[in-house]
């Protein structure tokens, strides 16, 4: 160490994110993305080294084993490749690739059938699948008799609906699809600026069975198309809705079915009745 | 001389039964796996597939054993080499089919090609490949959309694999029908026509 200069400070959460950066390029090289090669085994393990001595607690160590599990498949990787350098079946991928631009798909064909053997397989009767034939054989109504059950009679041909009888089948809406969106998320957002939470459940209840399925249905476009998020507290679901759509590639974004069914919305309609009374009284 | 016939007779009971289980497809796989043929035809179950090669032999076809690979093994690892392995029979060509052949076997030149460019590429980076990178260079000649048809028909029947992470792998059939060492000797020799 030169004289007079003071010897680097070692910042803990610095080491974590570079112990964080060498597990990810360990998992691309895995993936195949990276040559193994491209990581510098020996350059990581001395950032091991640096930071061991200053870990605080178990996640740290942890974390410190998981680079080192991770590092030696790295390694274990390198030596796989080398073996296979060594060995006839050794070609690089991009002048493989050049390689194929250029030649015709016939030519490849041709080079493919030389070397492919392919297998024989044949498909047969046994004497288990005759005897399910025969069954089912014996068991097979005559087509008269099986059009003779359905009753199917004449169908009716095509009719003129009105309009407002097509909007009470619930067929067609008034409102556009992006309209209706648009609609819910500011009613969440005037909801969320007045009390700072929206609950579910509250919010998407309604006095009729299908407004209620369709109000879940809205939210759940809102919530995949990040106008808005789903937060658990409690065991209960919030919503909160976001100024602006957010358009993010989120890897961890899951699904999560909600079920509606009618005994259970019939149940909340009576609690949230009972807690409206409470609340007036 | 009695006792000779007798085990002649018993002998070619076994061989019909050993083609049988070796040439006709009873799971999704066709071929039977070892312990399937131990159990069916005795201890000695490795001379009478022999014999049986013997046979197919002047018919231009073999008895071929593969070792099911376990999932996840990469080409030259040691875990292809060592134990935990299922050995399977089949029976396939010992020569070779033409083109013409194989279009009457209902393969086309298209799909054929984009086999041999796939099986060679996933060989180059050693047996394992994200499945964008091999459908991008299918894509270059085949276009977008039949690449990724075209490796779905090639993992359906089993010439490559692919993981839940997207990683395509070389298929159990390529294992079987596909002699690797050539396939890479002739594409890196071949020149365009």
């Amino acid at each position: 160490m030169e004289k007079g200069r003071k010897p680097d400070r070692i910042h803990v959460s610095a080491g974590r994110r570079e112990l964080l950066d060498i597990v990810k390029t360990c998992r691309a090289v895995e993936n195949r993305e990276f040559n193994p090669f491209l990581l510098d085994v020996h350059r990581a393990i001395e950032i091991l080294r640096r930071y061991f001595p200053h870990w605080k607690g178990l996640e740290d160590y942890c974390l410190d084993a998981q680079t080192l599990n991770e590092l030696s498949k790295v390694i274990n990787l390198q030596n796989t490749q080398l073996r296979f350098q060594s060995s006839s079946l050794y070609a690089d991928p991009e002048f493989l690739e050049r390689k194929f631009e250029r030649l015709s798909a016939k030519r490849l064909a041709e080079i493919f059938v030389k070397c492919w053997h392919p297998t024989v397989e044949l498909e047969r009767l046994t004497l288990t699948t005759v005897e399910e034939a025969l069954d089912y054989w014996r068991n097979l109504l005559p087509v008269e008799e099986r059009w003779r059950r359905l009753q199917l009679g004449r169908s009716s041909q095509p009719q003129v609906v009105e309009m407002a009888e097509a909007l009470r089948l619930g067929v067609t809406s008034t409102e556009g699809f992006m309209r209706m969106l648009g609609r819910v998320w500011s009613e969440m957002k005037n909801e969320y600026s007045k009390s700072g939470e929206v609950e579910y459940w509250k919010f998407a209840l309604r006095d009729s069975y299908p407004d209620t399925v369709r109000r879940a249905y809205l939210i759940s476009f809102l919530l995949t198309y990040g106008y808005a998020r789903m937060l658990m507290k409690n065991g209960r679901m919030f919503l909160e809705p976001y100024e602006t759509q957010r358009v993010e590639e989120d890897p961890y974004m899951v699904s999560f079915p909600i079920s509606i069914g009618i005994e259970r919305w019939k149940e909340w309609k009576e609690k949230m009745q009972a807690n409206v009374s409470t609340a007036t009284s | 001389m009695e006792r000779e016939n007798a085990g002649k007779r018993f002998y070619g009971d076994k061989l019909k039964r050993a083609t049988h289980l070796l040439l006709f497809k009873r799971g999704k796989m066709p071929g039977a796996r070892e312990w399937e043929l131990k159990m069916k035809l005795g201890r000695n179950y490795e001379e009478i597939v022999n014999q049986l090669n013997t046979l197919l032999n002047d018919l231009d076809l073999e008895v071929r054993k593969i070792l099911e690979e376990p999932v996840g093994s990469t080409m030259g690892s040691e875990s292809t080499r060592s134990g935990g392995t299922e050995a399977r029979f089949l029976v396939g060509l010992k020569g070779s089919l033409t083109l013409r052949e194989a279009r009457m076997c209902g393969w086309r030149i298209d799909n054929l090609s984009a086999l041999s460019v796939a099986i060679s590429y996933l060989i180059s980076k050693q047996g394992k490949s994200p499945r964008n990178d091999v459908e991008k260079l299918l894509a270059y000649k085949f276009g977008r959309w039949r690449a990724m048809t075209l490796v779905d028909v090639f993992i359906r029947s089993g010439y490559l694999n692919e993981d839940e992470t997207g990683l395509l792998s070389l298929g159990w059939r390529t294992r079987a029908e596909v002699d690797l060492r050539s396939l890479m000797t002739l594409v890196l020799e071949a020149r365009p026509s």
